[in-house]
């Protein structure tokens, strides 16, 4: 055969395409980074100011500015939004852009798919977002769209339960990219253990993912054929349970509030390090710890359904189970406080932040032991005490994570150093307001103040005022974080590769110049 | 990764040129066993209690996992195979068995190495003959290539 293949594959895409269709059609792992990070951000401030809208309304006794019909598609839509359109989809960014450096990968391991899972999910959020003009406004039932009360909604349903199956796909196609990347495409010499923890963490969490995601499709569908195909899965009258509902909710939704928070206990293990100037203590017991708490989170999800009327060896049972989960916990946060332990520590606004996680996310730790107590829970159930513990994990917990791997990073990839004045700004604004924020909730919640309400009782007036005060000063606080972000794309100083002092002993990231190039590892690293 | 063998003859060569894979098809499977054990456990539960429609998803998201796994193992498969004779430059390209084959006279043949222009972009290797052109090696890291580029040089050129 003399030579005359045609062949197809011989073009080379140099840097990206100009214009708005790069990032259409883009499939770089730093330009989905970017969409998903960006998306997030518009997502936070979104479902903020539907927070704030509730805080308004509470911020007196009586009503005031929107009927209890809106108030509750305010707190349904706040949560649908912060959870899957703010939280995860950051994480999901900063994996995008994090993971492929971090393993000496050029780029993830299928970047079409990459590029779908990004797009489906502005189409989802704007689907959800359009329910809130439909008859019968948006879903209202809470986010854990419970049956029958779900059900009694107007036109809403199937378009929020569509929303929700293309959000579910989106974050499985993210998981798997993850999987196969962190499993396939890791340099030669980057064994498992020695994976950086954010890619740990994140491959934890991708497992997650991809075990519960299924059981929420399922449940989600069974709701729109009990409501338009005659089926009676959660419908006593038909032979169904709403109880099975419940079940398979948490089955999903526990999982999913570690979704939220193992990926910000991988950043917290990289930041802390770095700004101690030693290695992280007991890194494989992080590794380990991270799996325990994954596998855990799968045999606790009856915690959230102790008023329903179990037997009692499930009561006891979900109780010592929940209770469990505290000691690979408290292991993961003695590291982190051993590893600052006698460390150089300076503090940049990243650990700032990094410092008010670990402390802030074991107090939401130590009271989520408390409503693990299946007797006392019954006290707390439904009240505002449940409020205060999960926004202490969710806001200090996995949003200041986000917060302080944003400026960890930022300078890495804009090329510019931050603003670190209005950044400590920021921080200050943000962690004292959030405190006056959420805890004073606990307060409420023990005085027996009872969630998703517009309107309460006079003796909680003063306690739901401070919240209300918290909630605008940080609320507003966020838009310093916006002005810093866009400071730093515009220019500024100029980072150097490493940008932290030391940092290139603590990961691949900080070789490779600021910002990074357009191709990644193009050159495999050398990892030691 | 690259793999060199010398022939018995002078001035022969095979070069065996193969992307990095941290991931056997042999692990790729136990894995994706492991996971379909786990949703076949949780899903099977489900539908014990009622919950059946949650097995035609853990099923759905079962294929899809395993598809790109297959993908991703499918395109780590891919092999370069350059034979240098005395009179002949050969490439092979293909996953598991030739699909292209080129072939050109060793003595026409010339070796391209362009840098890119761009800082941090891959460079670009390849055989150039009678007007054509065909790119070798380009799945191998940038240290590779370069390793490639000059034992080819040495082969090609120096030893005439
Ligand atoms: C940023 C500041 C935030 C404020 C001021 C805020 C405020 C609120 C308020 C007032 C409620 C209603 C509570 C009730 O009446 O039961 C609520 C509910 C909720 N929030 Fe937030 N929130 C914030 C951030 C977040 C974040 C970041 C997440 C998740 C990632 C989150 C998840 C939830 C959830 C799951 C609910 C429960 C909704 C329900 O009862 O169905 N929140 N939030
Ligand atoms: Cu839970």
């Amino acid at each position: 055969m003399s030579s005359a293949v045609a062949t197809h594959d011989e073009h080379h895409d140099h840097g990206p395409a100009k214009g708005i269709l790069r990032w259409v059609f883009t499939t770089n792992h730093k330009d989905i980074g970017t969409l998903y990070m960006t998306t997030a951000l518009i997502m936070f401030l979104v479902g903020g100011a539907m927070a704030l809208v509730i805080r308004a309304e509470l911020f007196a006794p009586g009503m005031q500015f929107v009927d209890p019909m809106f108030f509750n598609q305010m707190t349904t839509l706040h949560a649908l939004v912060m959870v899957f359109g703010a939280v995860m989809p950051a994480f999901a960014g900063l994996a995008n852009w994090m993971i492929p450096i971090m393993i000496g990968a050029p780029d993830m391991a299928l970047p079409r798919m990459n590029n779908w899972s990004f797009w489906l999910l502005p189409f989802a959020l704007i689907l959800l977002a359009s329910t809130l003009f439909m008859e019968g406004g948006a879903p209202a039932a809470g986010w854990t769209l419970y049956p029958p009360l779900v059900l009694q909604g107007g036109a809403h349903l199937p378009f929020a339960i569509f929303s929700v199956h293309l959000l579910g796909i989106s974050s499985i196609m993210a998981a798997i990219n993850i999987i196969v990347t962190a499993f396939n495409m890791r340099a030669p010499g980057m064994t498992l253990m020695k994976m950086p923890l954010f890619v740990w963490t994140w491959v934890i969490t991708a497992f997650l993912l991809i075990a519960v995601m299924p059981v929420f499709a399922g449940a989600v569908t069974m709701l729109l054929t009990d409501k338009f195909f005659g089926t009676s899965f959660f419908n006593a009258a038909g032979g169904g349970d709403p109880v099975l509902y419940q079940h398979l909710f948490w089955f999903f939704g526990h999982p999913e509030v570690y979704i939220m928070i193992l990926p910000s206990f991988g950043v917290i293990s990289m930041i802390i390090p770095t700004f101690s100037r030693k290695p992280l203590f007991g890194y494989s017991s992080m590794v380990y710890a991270t799996a325990s708490i994954g596998f855990l989170s799968f045999i606790v999800w009856a915690h959230h359904q102790y008023t329903v009327g179990m037997p009692l060896a499930g009561e006891l049972y979900f109780t010592y189970a929940t209770m469990l989960i505290a000691v690979p916990t408290g292991v993961k946060v003695f590291n982190w406080v051993s590893t600052m332990w006698k460390g150089a520590m300076t503090f940049e606004t990243p650990m700032l932040f990094a410092i008010a996680f670990v402390v802030l996310f074991t107090m939401g730790g130590f009271t989520g032991l408390m409503m693990a107590i299946s007797p006392a829970d019954l006290q707390y159930h439904d009240t505002y005490f449940i409020v205060a513990h999960f926004h202490y994990v969710l806001v200090p917990g996995a949003v200041f994570a986000l917060f302080a791997a944003t400026y960890y990073w930022l300078p890495k990839w804009t090329g510019y150093m931050y603003d670190e004045r209005l950044g400590k700004l920021h921080f200050w604004l943000s962690t004292i307001s959030v405190n006056l924020l959420f805890f004073p909730q606990h307060f409420l919640g023990l005085a027996g103040m009872p969630r998703r309400i517009p309107d309460y009782a006079t003796q909680f007036a003063e306690f739901n005022a401070w919240s209300s005060v918290g909630a605008f000063v940080f609320g507003f606080s966020q838009l310093i974080f916006v002005y810093v972000i866009i400071k730093a794309i515009r220019g500024g100083e100029k980072a150097t590769d490493e940008v932290w002092e030391g940092a290139h002993e603590h990961g691949l990231e900080w070789t490779l110049p600021s910002p990074p190039p357009y191709h990644t590892w193009t050159t495999a690293p050398e990892i030691k | 990764m690259i793999e060199s063998e010398r022939d018995a003859r002078p001035g022969s060569r095979t070069f065996v040129l193969s992307p990095n894979a941290s991931l056997s098809g042999r692990q790729a499977s136990y894995l994706m066993l492991g996971i379909a054990l786990a949703m076949a456990i949780i899903a099977g539960g489900f539908a014990l209690m009622g919950a059946w429609l949650v097995l035609p998803f853990s099923g759905a998201e079962w294929i899809l996992l395993a598809y790109c796994f297959k993908l991703r193992l499918r395109s780590c498969r891919i092999r370069e195979v350059i034979t240098i004779t005395e009179t002949s430059v050969q490439l092979e390209r293909g996953y598991g068995a030739p699909e292209q084959i080129y072939r050109f006279q060793r003595a026409w043949v010339a070796l391209d190495w362009a840098e890119s222009p761009i800082k941090g972009h891959p460079s670009r290797l390849s055989f150039r003959s009678h007007g054509k052109e065909i790119e070798i090696g380009r799945f191998l890291a940038e240290p590779e290539r370069a390793v490639l580029a000059s034992e080819l040089r040495k082969i090609l050129f120096d030893s005439k």
